[in-house]
């Protein structure tokens, strides 16, 4: 066999070893200017996912007597703006106790997805129930103050609206104050920004207890039919409206009201109870398939085990650094008691975000830690979702 | 305590191999890494009830014991081969057109099978197409050769045992079909590879296109049974193993320069952290090297800087992740990977890349090369396609992010149901979408492109490699990955960060 691709075989052999020579030659006429510091696609990826946002509460509004909303926004001496996100999403936020010690906990955003370009001053809005013995929300509801700062990671979740994947018509399962993503995803398509059909199912005690009354009366108002809310009260029998627990029945009955008539997808969001009643008795009987069912869960504990445990801390580049944790609390509430701070976002134990390296010793986790097989072969732990079982060492990652 | 033998800059495919052969060397390297996974796009994740495969659709240079390649080579060599199970991937590939209909082939592995099918579809193709095979063959071994040589071949050898790869070497794709005289419409079909390397024909280098069909075509293609993250755990597991240290989640801020040596002294981490070493193998960019690590720009050489901007960033990628509630047999879905492209021709494809509204696509069913890829009854797909130039920047607000990733996938699976017959969208239950955006935040790769520099004319593989021993510029900073000296892709990206590290262990020597 012999190629020849130019004229004469001869001269593509001579071209061969001036290869070099002409990438030499180019490289000497290219240009010497600077290369650029930045580019439009990274700095859209740094507003879309900031490692860390500095926020400071601008607005608190008393919702009723252990709920409370806060309005944060940039804190300006460290960052421009704020992260922008899709109606349904959470973020995870970080205070810095004064014993020097940290707290982080999941909320969901409720303003909408404009809010954060809202030519004044961009925010987000957060909403936070007291929940017995919770550590951030009693910090947030009794001593949290505007001027306040504190931080959060980018805005996260799977609780949002896809066209491709989800029906045009959605029933929003919501208990208590899991009734925030709704509101955010109601403005989002009063204003446009987001394109189907929301039927919310509220359970709420009694009406005292409803949350976003008037606001959400006002989307309805302007929502062209496409929003309705439907309050079901547990605790209380009033005229013309529902009484008891979210049902399949009253899924249906509500389902069976959209225009179209068509199929229909189930957004959930509420206490353990609610979700855990919901998804063995209830949705079942709906036979639905699995894509048109998506939860939020709320967190879970695991209690039982009242010891204390050693665990020692691998942070690369510092030295070891040995904590106190109780059999009761998670690796990751153990490490933010004594400041150590990692990522985190989900606090469930799906997102991955608070991956750490188990080096020895015994855990347990929720049944809600999702963890990958290779992670699982490499002992990767989640630790917002994992509790210790003996003394532990681990190498986690600093944020 | 704070100095090492060398720092490996990033945790990619380059800079993981990079550190595990300086591992294994004995030498005391530490690998940062900004991410809290290794692997740079060589990752997973999970949505629901599916683990996807980040980037990885076939592996080449791979194959199997008793005919392999450079990368199985090198996986054997650092011990990794017995800690991560691969498969084959049954075919080459199903290419379609979308502006003739007729324009539908389906290629199998295996060099006779490859030369038998496409003279099925291509009558009087088989001799030239045997020449390409004969061509593929020689320019591998030429390769070995020169790799051997050490970047000083004997010139007399080079002519006598490989005139035809000296030959071919200084053309593109286009002028040695041509001369080799392959039907236009085989020349269409069998450069459908071209989008991995992302160069049309008409600038792709013919060794590197040529080697890598060859290589595909011969060894097969391969694929990790667990995704690509568990050969980047892997690795990152035995550099720990053989006494390297690994800081994830901290960013490489400033690389520090003697200027009066012109060399390396150190790194400083984003927590301000110094770091005294000699030797820095960086698997980020020279664009990123030269544009942000190193503050004062008067230390960079002004030919450093030249030879950055001699290259051109290459394609940005976009992806999309399907999660399908149907088996691949009630859905219909053959084939492995479909290249789904408007015409065969890649110069004309190439210019459509630069329109935000092209959507031609490599497509992989992941559950035709593992069944078990995911649950009974459901199925992974995953689409890639490149953006080139600044089409995708025009098209981006900072507002309009999330409408455009929903509009993009759109235009994407219509059009993979157009070219297939196959309905895929009422089966949707979990969707994400990666853009140029989601790699930029992943890697800092600049603009998000996920191929290194575009392999253009005298920017591919042959003239880089031919130079790479000439072009350091600043004594002891290597680089690897993507934009070195082999241009992207894993087998790539791997083999370059094994090259960085050996350099390093030459210029170690010198040290003592
Ligand atoms: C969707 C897609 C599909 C693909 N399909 C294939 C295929 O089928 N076959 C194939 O062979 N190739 C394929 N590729 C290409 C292949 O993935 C890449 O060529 C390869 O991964 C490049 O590796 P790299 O070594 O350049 O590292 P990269 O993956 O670019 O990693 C660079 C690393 O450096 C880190 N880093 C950057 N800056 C810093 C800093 N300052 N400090 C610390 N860390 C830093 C980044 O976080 C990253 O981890 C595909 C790519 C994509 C995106
Ligand atoms: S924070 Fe999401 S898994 Fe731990």
């Amino acid at each position: 066999m012999k190629v020849k691709v130019g004229l004469f075989g001869l001269g593509d052999m001579l071209k061969f070893k001036h290869l070099g020579d002409n990438r030499e030659k180019a490289i000497e006429e290219a240009s010497e200017q600077e290369l650029p510091c930045s580019y439009k696609a990274n700095d859209i990826a740094r507003l879309y996912h900031p490692y860390k946002q500095y926020l400071i509460i601008k607005d608190i509004i008393k919702e009723n007597e252990d709920t409370k909303s806060f309005i944060l926004v940039a804190d300006k001496s460290k960052q421009k703006e704020l992260a922008p996100f899709k109606a349904g999403s959470y973020l995870s936020i970080y205070v810095h106790d004064k014993d020097n010690s940290l707290l982080s906990r999941t909320y969901s955003i409720v303003s909408s997805p404009k809010e954060v370009f809202d030519s004044n001053e961009g925010f987000y809005k957060i909403t936070i129930k007291r929940v017995d013995n919770g550590a951030l929300s009693n910090f947030m509801l009794d001593k949290a103050t505007i001027g306040m700062k504190l931080e959060s990671s980018e805005p996260g979740g799977f609780l949002t609206y896809n066209s491709l994947r989800d029906s045009k018509n959605v029933i929003a399962l919501a208990g208590g104050v899991g009734i925030t993503p709704f509101v955010s995803m109601a403005k989002a398509i009063v204003e446009g920004i987001e394109d189907f059909n929301l039927t919310i199912l509220y359970g709420v005690r009694t009406s005292k207890d409803i949350l976003y009354k008037d606001e959400l009366l006002d989307i309805i108002n302007k929502s062209n039919n496409k929003v309705k809310v439907i309050h079901v009260f547990s605790d209380e029998k009033l005229d013309n409206e529902e009484h008891g627990f979210i049902t399949s029945e009253l899924i249906s009955k509500y389902a069976s009201k959209f225009s179209d008539n068509s199929n229909y997808s189930i957004f959930v969001a509420g206490p353990t109870l609610m979700i855990d009643n919901l998804r063995n008795n209830e949705l079942p009987k709906l036979n639905l398939l699995p894509k048109y069912i998506r939860i939020e869960n709320s967190p879970l504990y695991l209690d039982g085990d009242s010891n204390v445990y050693n665990i020692k801390i691998i942070t690369k580049g510092k030295e070891p650094l040995v904590i106190k944790a109780k059999g009761n609390e998670t690796i990751l509430e153990a490490l933010e008691r004594n400041n150590v701070m990692i990522r985190s976002k989900c606090h469930l134990g799906g997102c991955g975000y608070c991956r750490s390296r188990l080096i020895k010793g015994e855990y347990a986790s929720t049944k809600y830690l999702k963890l990958n097989e290779v992670d699982k072969k490499f002992n990767y732990i989640h630790p917002c979702c994992s509790y210790p079982r003996s003394d532990l060492e681990i190498e986690v990652f600093e944020y | 305590m704070n100095s090492f033998d060398c720092v490996v800059i990033g945790a990619g495919n380059g800079g993981l191999i990079a550190s595990l052969r300086l591992a294994k060397s004995g030498k005391k390297v530490l690998l940062v890494e900004r991410h809290i996974l290794p692997g740079g796009f060589a990752t997973s994740f999970s949505r629901g009830r599916f683990n996807f495969e980040a980037s990885l659709h076939e592996l080449c240079d791979f194959g199997h014991e008793e005919n392999h390649g450079n990368l199985y080579t090198l996986f054997k060599e650092l011990d990794l081969l017995d800690k991560i199970e691969f498969v084959d991937v049954p075919e080459a590939f199903r290419v379609i057109s979308l502006s003739n209909k007729e324009d539908d082939y389906v290629m199998p592995f295996g060099i006779e099978n490859f030369i038998n099918k496409m003279e099925e579809y291509v009558p009087n193709s088989r001799k030239s197409m045997r020449t390409f095979f004969e061509l593929g063959k020689e320019i591998q071994d030429a390769m070995r050769y020169l790799n051997e040589a050490k970047g000083h071949p004997d010139s007399k050898v080079l002519m006598k045992k490989y005139p035809n790869f000296m030959r071919v070497a200084p053309y593109n794709v286009d002028p040695v079909l041509n001369a080799i005289k392959m039907p236009k419409k085989a020349q269409d079909i069998l450069n459908t590879y071209w989008s991995y390397l992302g160069a049309p024909s008409s600038k792709l280098g013919f060794i590197h296109y040529c080697i890598m069909v060859y290589l595909y075509v011969s060894l097969k293609a391969q694929i990790p049974t667990k995704r690509s993250h568990n050969i980047s755990m892997t690795i990152a597991d035995e550099i720990i193993k053989n006494g390297g240290t690994i800081y994830y989640g901290r960013e490489v801020d400033e690389i520090l320069i003697d200027k009066d040596k012109n060399e390396v002294k150190g790194v400083v981490l984003d927590d301000g952290t110094i770091i005294n070493t000699k030797h820095v193998i960086s698997n980020a960019s020279p664009h990123s090297v030269y544009g942000h690590m190193i503050k004062d720009t008067n230390l960079i050489p002004k030919k450093a800087l030249q030879r950055a901007n001699f290259s051109t960033l290459s394609g940005r990628g976009f992806s999309l992740f399907l999660g399908l509630n149907k088996s691949k047999e009630e859905l219909g879905l053959k084939e492995y990977s479909y290249f789904i492209y408007n015409s065969l021709d890649s110069n004309k494809e190439f210019e459509s890349m630069h329109n935000i509204n092209n959507t031609s696509q490599v497509v992989v069913c992941l559950n035709n090369a593992l069944p078990n890829a995911s649950l009974k009854g459901t199925t992974i797909l995953y689409f890639t396609s490149l953006f080139f130039g600044d089409c995708f920047d025009k098209a981006l607000t900072k507002e309009n992010y999330f409408e455009l990733k929903d509009k993009l996938a759109k235009n994407f699976i219509k059009t993979f149901e157009k070219a297939t017959g196959v309905e895929i969208t009422p089966y949707i239950e979990e969707i994400e979408v990666a853009t140029p955006l989601t790699y930029a935040h992943y890697t800092d790769s600049p603009d998000g492109t996920i191929y290194g520099y575009l392999t253009a004319d005298l920017d591919n593989m042959m003239p880089r490699l031919m130079r790479m021993y000439n072009e350091d510029y600043i004594n002891g900073l290597k680089f690897c990955g993507g934009h070195a000296m082999r241009s992207s892709g894993y087998n790539s990206s791997y083999l370059s960060g094994d090259l960085a590290a050996k350099f390093t262990l030459g210029d170690l020597k010198k040290d003592n």
